[in-house]
């Protein structure tokens, strides 16, 4: 199974709005990272929780986000692991 | 970010869990759910632990394994 990203891509949260369990916390949705590590293929939790027969099967990937994007200031970094269809693309490569 | 169980009932509050994750009674997506479904009150008045435990009879009885009156005799 392909990846839509690789390790160093840009990539942006989709501004979710889940009804019910999801693993894409509120507070990098609609934030760009970085991918810093592609963690193989896992079952999405909002279709695992929604009783799906069949979930679907995604690419997660490790995202870094600077926390002075997050919160407006910080100096460390925030890695938070994402399935892939909660990220709308690939963005330009400078910040 | 898991707190490791610091008293008797924590530790057994654990055990329980491991042992139905295992067991593949429900999915670890089913039992942070069952946590997130917890009502906003009680939520922020329970212990990390209570939380678990709370999810852990919910989904016993959700998933038939006990019914209402096993949970409540359970404590």
């Amino acid at each position: 199974m392909a990846e839509r990203f690789a390790p160093g891509q840009r990539v942006r949260v989709r501004v979710l709005d889940a009804a019910g369990h999801t693993r894409a916390p509120h507070y990098v949705r609609g934030h760009a990272g970085t991918v810093v590590a592609v963690h193989g293929h896992h079952r999405l939790p909002d279709d695992v929780v929604a009783g799906a027969a069949d979930p679907r099967v995604e690419a997660v990937y490790a995202v870094r986000f600077a926390a002075a994007s997050l919160w407006g200031s910080g100096e460390h970094s925030v890695t938070v692991n994402l399935w892939d269809s909660y990220l709308s693309g690939a963005e330009s490569s400078h910040v | 970010m898991m707190r490791n169980p610091s008293t008797p009932w924590e530790a057994h509050v654990y055990a329980v869990n491991v042992a139905l994750l295992r067991r593949g009674v429900y999915a670890l997506d089913e039992f942070r759910d069952a946590i997130e479904r917890m009502p906003p009150k009680d939520y922020l008045d329970a212990s990390y632990y209570a939380r678990w435990w709370y999810a852990i009879r919910r989904l016993l009885r959700e998933k038939g394994v006990l019914d209402d009156a096993e949970v409540a005799a359970g404590g």
